[in-house]
């Protein structure tokens, strides 16, 4: 009697979940992936609302810690959820479109910002300001440009 | 007392649309005493909001129960500071504190200016007072907080009510909403004053320099309650995240970036008379940013932990959005020969260029948040698939945009206006490149291997230098001209150009808090039950749980964890997390314990009990402290920016050689 309570408390001890257990990156990288059905909010599992301790959360967590344990991958857990919740429990990763057009409106700017450039250059090509020495020696311009530079420092 | 404040609203919603009608037909028609009259409107629109609001709060603080908006946000027992909080914090009474502000800032703008731009005053009177009257059309028809609760048509009241939201009451929280809301309003004016411009084809400048302080305050506000809505999600949500992505954190965000491109863009019109279609754009793009930041919290077309319910108000702001955008683009679009640029850009590296550059990244950013924030929408329309997208993948977007951000801090002010020479460059940028490589060569030496972290903390190194070299030549000249001291020389040097060196004190604090964001990948988390007299580890610390204590108030329970912090066997700190279950609300909130240092914080949340278990999530957080600092030295920046230069000046716009002098602005003030 006494060795089978002590195997029973051993089992349990190995099958108690600690928080860290439950907090780990392996069952918060498949948690992204599984809503909140508490009714109040519509983050994933991995929430940390209520100190982490959501009454579904908390419980998910610990289930999906259990399945991995289990030997199964990701996509096993997460379609046991969704067998058991339904597929509006799943949230998929973004596609490629969450990158891409951010990054393409950045190039699309830049692009504008050149031909922005190029029209407030006036007939100038866009040429780097230490090419032509023919201005710089100009005395008559170089005594204009002392004065603009005089007068703009001051106005910063 | 409701009606008498349901009333106020709906005189005035008349009294605005009155001051539209007569600001525009007294313009159009030269009729002075309409265009007078308009002006009074507004004040008089003001007192009214104004009644309307003491009326509110005072339910509020006296607990009038009848009143649903009383019974939705307060209880009894909740201390003054958060009934009179309440205010803000539901829905109808935060629309009501927006008229509130927009009144104000109507009043003082319009008495402020009443005699300088007599011919603006009229169409700023009249857009204006068509903000208002979008608001006070919510406040006075669709969502009044002037509405009692009422069974059978019988006028009825509530023992009790709710609560605020516990989350909500904490300090922070009770001065961030009007903090970012004086930014999100005070937009509203700098935006009226370009239009007004715009529309009665004023030659020049002056609507800059009329709300070039209004702005920079506006922006102020914006910045300072960004900053607090992220001290209160670090001090309160209880795991130490200060920026989330949240919906809501991004819908404040949105206009701070269009405004601080705007706060740069225009010191090219200031200074040489470029820019001003794009000035418009983004003057106008800040403001309608504001709505649509207003929307998104109110409407529920996004979820959030922190949005209001979802509700019928969208339909309306979507409207407004649509109307205000087209008027706008159509206005822009008509007098764009009125806009056209008075002078040429000389060189691609100039300080001209910088701020084109820092634009372009300032708006990607300002993109990039918008599309992250809707993006679930858009894909669950378009796929009915619903995505996850947390902190993660907008740090995997934001991160690289905001370190080549922080690199325009650093390179930008350095470029001369005009052009900047070879031998220019290698002067300013030599000896903070070479730190900047050193620093990244003994961080790589050190053990860091987070790339962002090392390319973070180099630039921040960069840009710091930039900065201090500025200041030190700056003053050496001064102090041995002046033969004064350096420190008097620094502060010498400062009240000269307050504009330029303030800008230089935001720009170093920039460069603190993404110091601070360099801290993060270090963090540390250690996640456990602990038994009374046991120790958990977290880092260098170890805790041991002394005692788990509990109480009660009028409006919550408390429970305690008693926590002695030992580092290297010594005991440094004795450390209280508490939680707390505020029992009108049913809900429970974290009271975190911090051990705050410039290296590291130590932060606790004592997460639940179970018997003499305490459950703790400890985690360390290396150089948050830093952030902090950042902000504060940026508002500090701010408000020096915000003082009158020591030399007022007074000279002609600088032309560029060979373009048309008739062009010419002739005076500018920088006083």
């Amino acid at each position: 009697m006494k060795r089978s309570l002590l195997f029973l408390v051993l089992v349990a001890a190995a099958l108690a979940q600690t928080e860290s257990e439950i907090e780990s990156d392996d069952v918060k990288r498949v948690g992204t992936h599984i809503a909140c059905q508490c009714g109040a909010c519509s983050e994933n599992i991995n929430c940390n609302m209520s100190s982490g301790q959501c009454h579904f959360c908390k419980p998910a967590r610990t289930k999906v810690y259990k399945m991995q344990r289990a030997g199964m991958n990701d996509d096993q857990v997460i379609a046991s959820f969704v067998r058991e919740y339904g597929q509006a429990i799943f949230r998929a990763d973004p596609n490629s479109f969450f990158w891409v057009v951010p990054y393409l409106s950045l190039a699309a700017g830049g692009g504008i910002l050149y031909f922005v450039i190029k029209r407030l250059r006036g007939t100038k090509g866009l040429t780097p300001a230490t090419a032509g020495p023919a201005i710089d020696n100009d005395p008559v311009l170089e005594k204009y440009r002392a004065q603009i530079e005089k007068d703009t420092d001051r106005l910063d | 007392m409701e009606n008498v404040g349901a009333l106020a609203l709906l005189l005035a919603f008349c009294i605005s649309l009155y001051a539209i009608v007569a600001s525009v037909v007294g313009r159009l028609k030269r009729k002075p005493f309409l265009t007078l009259s308009g002006e009074r409107a507004v004040l008089a629109v003001w007192f009214l909001v104004t009644t309307a609001s003491g009326i509110l709060v005072y339910s509020l603080m006296s607990g009038d129960y009848r009143m649903a908006y009383v019974a939705s946000h307060t209880n009894r027992d909740m201390p003054p500071f958060y009934k009179f909080a309440a205010w803000w914090g539901g829905q109808e009474g935060s629309l009501l504190f927006w008229s509130f502000l927009l009144s104000t800032y109507g009043a003082v703008a319009i008495f402020t200016t009443r005699r300088s731009h007599r011919n603006l005053l009229p169409w700023v009177v009249a857009i204006l007072s068509a903000i208002q009257l979008f608001f006070l059309t919510l406040n006075t028809f669709i969502v009044s907080p002037f509405q009692v609760l009422a069974v059978d048509r019988v006028v009825t009241s509530v023992a009790d009510g709710m609560g605020l939201n516990p989350l909500l009451q904490y300090w922070a929280m009770v001065i961030h909403p009007p903090f970012l809301y004086l930014g999100y309003v005070g937009f509203a004016v700098p935006f009226a004053f370009a239009i007004a411009s715009l529309i009665e084809k004023v030659p020049g400048d002056s609507w800059i320099h009329t709300t070039r302080r209004w702005t920079l305050v506006t922006w102020l506000f914006q910045s300072t309650g960004v900053a607090l809505g992220s001290a209160w999600a670090y001090h309160v949500l209880g795991w130490g995240g200060y920026w989330m992505w949240d919906p809501v954190e991004n819908a404040s965000i949105l206009p701070w970036f269009a405004g601080t491109a705007f706060l740069h863009s225009v010191m090219m019109q200031e200074k040489k008379g470029m820019m001003k279609v794009w000035n418009m754009v983004l003057v106008s793009t800040t403001f309608f940013l504001c709505i649509f930041g207003t929307f998104l919290t109110r409407s529920g077309i996004v979820s959030s932990v922190h949005a209001f319910a979802e509700s019928p108000i969208g339909k309306y702001f979507v409207s407004f959005l649509a109307l205000g955008i087209a008027a706008v683009i159509w206005l822009i679009l008509d007098r764009l020969s009125y806009l056209k640029s008075e002078a040429e850009l000389e060189s691609v590296v100039s300080r001209e260029s910088s701020f084109l550059f820092n634009n372009l990244i300032l708006l990607a950013s300002c993109f990039a948040v918008l599309w992250g924030t809707l993006f679930p929408v858009i894909t669950e329309k378009l796929s009915n698939e619903k995505i996850s997208l947390d902190a993660v993948w907008f740090n995997r977007l934001m991160v690289p945009i905001g370190l080549f951000l922080l690199f325009l801090t650093g390179v930008g002010p350095l470029f001369a206006w005009r052009r900047t020479s070879i031998d220019s460059l290698r002067k300013n940028f030599q000896l903070p490149g070479i730190g900047m490589l050193i620093v990244a060569a003994c961080l790589l030496i050190g053990g860091m291997r987070y790339p962002y972290s090392i390319i973070s903390l180099s630039l921040c190194f960069f840009v710091a230098a930039t900065i201090v070299m500025e200041f030190f030549r700056g003053s050496r000249a001064i102090s041995e001209k002046m033969k004064i001291g350096f420190v008097p020389a620094v502060i010498e040097l400062t009240h000269r150009n307050t504009r330029r060196y303030g800008g230089y004190l935001v720009h170093m604090g920039i460069v603190l808090m993404f110091i601070g964001y360099s801290g993060h990948p270090f963090n540390q988390t250690s996640i456990g039950e602990v038994d009374k007299g046991s120790v958990m580890q977290v880092g260098a610390y170890t805790l041991k749980v002394m005692d788990l204590t509990e109480g009660d108030t009028p409006n919550y329970q408390w429970e305690t964890a008693i926590l002695d912090v030992s580092k290297n066997g010594q005991h440094i700190d004795t450390l209280e997390p508490t939680r707390r279950f505020y029992k009108a609300a049913q809900q429970a909130t974290a009271i975190v314990a911090l051990r705050s240092r410039l290296n590291e914080d130590l932060y606790i949340n004592y997460a639940a009990r179970t018997g003499n278990k305490a459950t703790l999530q400890a985690y360390v957080f290396p150089l948050v402290d830093w952030i902090w600092i950042g902000v504060l030295v940026l508002i500090g920046g701010t408000l020096v920016a915000l003082i009158p230069a020591k030399v007022a000046r007074s000279y002609a716009r600088t032309e560029v050689v060979g373009m048309a002098k008739k062009n010419a602005t002739p005076v500018t003030n920088e006083a």
